[in-house]
């Protein structure tokens, strides 16, 4: 048995049925056993699509995604996608060929230092230098992956030790035994006991603020910690908002749901968080995005920050009690304590936010056109709580964002912290692989950043349904050009292809639609249809996202329209 | 003000790179860094001095342990640590006896001699940071020539006193 046995052992033994690669050179061993372990193979059309795909099979699923690539180039294409999964602490594991043991540092041919490019973008990395040590290393980068704050683990095995006979001691007790012993002394997973001291101090916080708000984010979802969220908001009646990667996690028709939060959050949530008195940040990381100016977000308020990860607190916003943990065991000490303490929420703050909800509602879809919103609004209506929806960045994911809140945990998957185009159709691949209903949805500028992946839907029969937004621009670029470029719009034009020829060229049943009475009913042939189907949606051109807080102005200062403010007081 | 932080770590391949990267990143600047072997077996210290605040050290120091290889990690400030760095250098006093004399003493009080050729000296320092740069500002004031200078940057320990 070699190392590239010893690989494929070992992923079989931490329970991974599939991985998304694409072969070369540098991983030809692996590549040779394969057919002989039980791991299906999705052979994506390009390296960044099987990192997508992985991570977006890790977002739907609890498991850890798998990718693989072969040495330099393969290995680099992987690279956005890595980097994607450490933004949003993405369980995966990445693993790469390199050239022979002795070529590596000659500049070989597709030789890269991967390791040293990936090292900014991964939680670990690891270059493997015997094959005997390959059952351990791969048992640690799932614990690594999957614990603490999750996040991509790299694996580096030069060809040389993929083809290196194992120790058969080691052999045996890969089939016997699943757990090898891990040599990881620095690696903190951060669930230590709760400092009293601070769970006291926010508990202050709490019985004192007078207008409190939650943000909660990833972090509940990650940390499975929907429930004692429930608990802690009902019993202590504080208004929510959610960021981004936290929708799912509360029901959105609840009373003390406010929407979600940030540049496009909705009215009565930045309003919220700009007048709250304490703000109690649970599994966020109060990024740029949420908090528009910092110096007004931390104005007049105290911080309560709950994470698992401890260089988070006070990275950006300052923060007055910092309980550090899973928040699925510090959510629920905070509140017993809350209770014992008697803290309660005053009626008239958050009477006035439910005032606020029923007047500055999201706008409607435009009679007679077919926009984007309108389209969204079909989807939401068509689809139930179990089914996913991958966006890709830019309008229509705010626009989701906003009009999709009731998924469940798990449900809406988007590229989040780094905003990578190209992120919906290969991360609905992974996605569709759990087994629940996947659209994927996209612009028409990102869906061609990953376009060949339609070569894999239709090759494994991957039953994603696609809809493809074409406003033939890419429209949040544009629309800052709109509004603070004086309408300059330099490259934002885009000349597109026949979406609906390129997916027939592809294979796939696809569709062209123009009118919203068209559209709701492709929407159901869509929804009724076995296996991939794609749907190109010509809507109105130059349609806006609002709310929005414009670039370094304050939540106070959320636009409605391009014309109205919210009325901050 | 300058923050110290004493870090223990696995002595493995690419360790003193990360650490130095992830501080980069993070905007840290470096003002010195010693690495060596301590007393234990495949553990080293690497002694990083950062410009900041506390809070920044903390920051620093909050990151670095996310760094799988690193064990612990200390922040010191000059009061809390024994501070040494060594010195060594090479010098060539001009012929005349005021720098002959002056030489003979900062040697004396402070520091080791390594060797002596007919027109240069070479000598090693040890002394905190301060003590060098003072050092470093009497030579260069009296006008003795400063062939070669390097130091080591700062090594530091508790100190309990």
């Amino acid at each position: 048995m070699i190392g590239a046995d010893a690989l494929l052992k070992s992923l079989e033994n931490k329970g991974v049925k599939r991985m998304f690669a694409y072969p070369g050179g540098a991983v030809l061993p692996i590549y040779d056993r394969m057919p002989i372990y039980n791991i299906h193979r999705i052979l994506t059309r390009h390296e960044q699509g099987a990192a997508f795909a992985a991570a977006g099979y890790s977002r739907a699923t609890t498991e850890v995604g798998v990718c693989l690539a072969t040495s330099g180039p393969g290995a680099t294409n992987l690279v956005t996608g890595i980097a994607d999964a450490k933004m949003d602490s993405i369980p995966m594991v990445a693993i790469t060929g390199n050239v022979f043991g002795n070529l590596i540092g000659s500049d070989a041919f597709q030789e890269i230092d991967i390791v040293g490019v990936c090292e900014p973008i991964v939680k670990h990395a690891y270059f493997v230098e015997k094959a005997d040590d390959i059952p351990r290393i791969i048992d640690e980068a799932f614990h690594l992956a999957i614990s603490g704050r999750p996040g991509p683990v790299l694996i580096d095995i030069p060809k040389s030790v993929q083809i290196e006979a194992i120790d058969p001691q080691i052999w045996n007790k890969l089939e016997t035994l699943h757990q090898f012993k891990h040599e990881l002394p620095g690696y903190i997973k951060g669930n230590n006991a709760i400092n009293l001291k601070d769970l006291e101090k926010a508990v202050n916080i709490i019985v004192e603020a007078k207008r409190p708000v939650v943000i909660f984010g990833h972090g509940v979802l990650l940390s499975q910690a929907e429930d004692a969220l429930k608990d802690f908001l009902e019993q202590q009646q504080i208004p929510t908002t959610w960021t981004l990667h936290g929708i799912g996690c509360f029901p959105y028709n609840h009373d003390l749901s406010l929407g979600m939060l940030g540049m496009h959050g909705t009215a009565t949530a930045n309003f919220a968080v700009h007048n709250a008195d304490c703000i109690i940040g649970i599994g966020i990381r109060f990024d740029d995005r949420i908090y528009g100016k910092i110096e007004a977000f931390e104005r007049n308020t105290q911080i309560i920050h709950l994470d698992i990860d401890p260089s988070e607190f006070g990275k950006n916003i300052k923060v007055d009690a910092q309980l550090q943990g899973q928040i699925r065991d510090t959510l629920p000490q905070l509140t017993k304590l809350c209770q014992i303490k008697k803290a309660t929420t005053p009626k008239s703050w958050l009477k006035n936010l439910q005032s606020k909800k029923e007047k500055w509602q999201l706008d409607g879809s435009k009679k007679g056109k077919l926009t984007e919103i309108t389209v969204l609004n079909q989807l939401y209506k068509n689809i139930d709580q179990d089914t996913i929806v991958t966006v890709d960045v830019g309008q229509h994911e705010m626009w989701a964002a906003q009009r999709f809140p009731g998924l469940k945990p798990r449900k809406f998957l988007a590229s989040g912290g780094l905003g990578t185009m190209g992120f919906s159709l290969p991360s609905s691949m992974g996605a569709a692989l759990s087994g629940n209903e996947t659209w994927s949805v996209s612009g028409d500028g990102g869906f061609q950043m990953n376009i060949q992946e339609l070569a894999t839907i239709k090759q494994d029969n991957i039953p994603v349904k696609i809809i493809i937004f074409n406003n033939s621009f890419l429209g949040m670029v544009r629309q800052w050009q709109e509004l603070f470029y004086n309408k300059n719009y330099v490259d934002t034009p885009l000349m597109n292809p026949d979406f609906q020829a390129v997916g027939k060229a592809y294979g796939i049943p696809s569709f062209k639609v123009s009118t919203p009475e068209e559209s709701e009913k492709m929407i159901q042939k869509m929804k009724n249809h076995q296996g991939p189907i794609l749907c190109e949606f010509v809507v109105e051109k130059e349609e806006n996202v609002f709310p929005m807080v414009p670039a370094g102005k304050n939540l106070g200062e959320t636009l409605l329209n391009p014309n109205d403010k919210i009325d901050i007081f | 003000m300058k923050q110290i932080l004493s870090i223990l770590a696995q002595n493995k391949p690419g360790v003193l790179s990360k650490v130095t990267g992830l501080l980069r990143r993070k905007c840290f600047n470096i003002d010195s860094l010693t690495a060596g072997r301590t007393n234990k077996d495949n553990i080293s210290m690497m002694t990083i001095v950062i410009n900041g605040t506390t809070s920044d050290a903390k920051r620093a120091a909050l990151q670095l342990e996310k760094l799988i290889e690193v064990l612990s990690i200390q922040i010191y400030d000059r009061k809390s640590a024994l501070v040494r760095e060594i010195a060594l250098t090479r010098l060539r006093p001009h012929n005349n006896a005021e720098e002959k004399k002056l030489l003979v003493e900062v040697q004396k009080i402070f520091h080791k001699e390594i060797y002596r050729t007919n027109d240069e000296v070479c000598v090693e320092l040890v002394d905190t940071t301060l003590g060098l740069d003072n050092f470093l500002e009497t030579i260069k004031k009296s006008g003795i020539e400063i062939l070669e200078w390097t130091r080591s940057g700062v090594i530091a320990i508790k100190d309990r006193r």
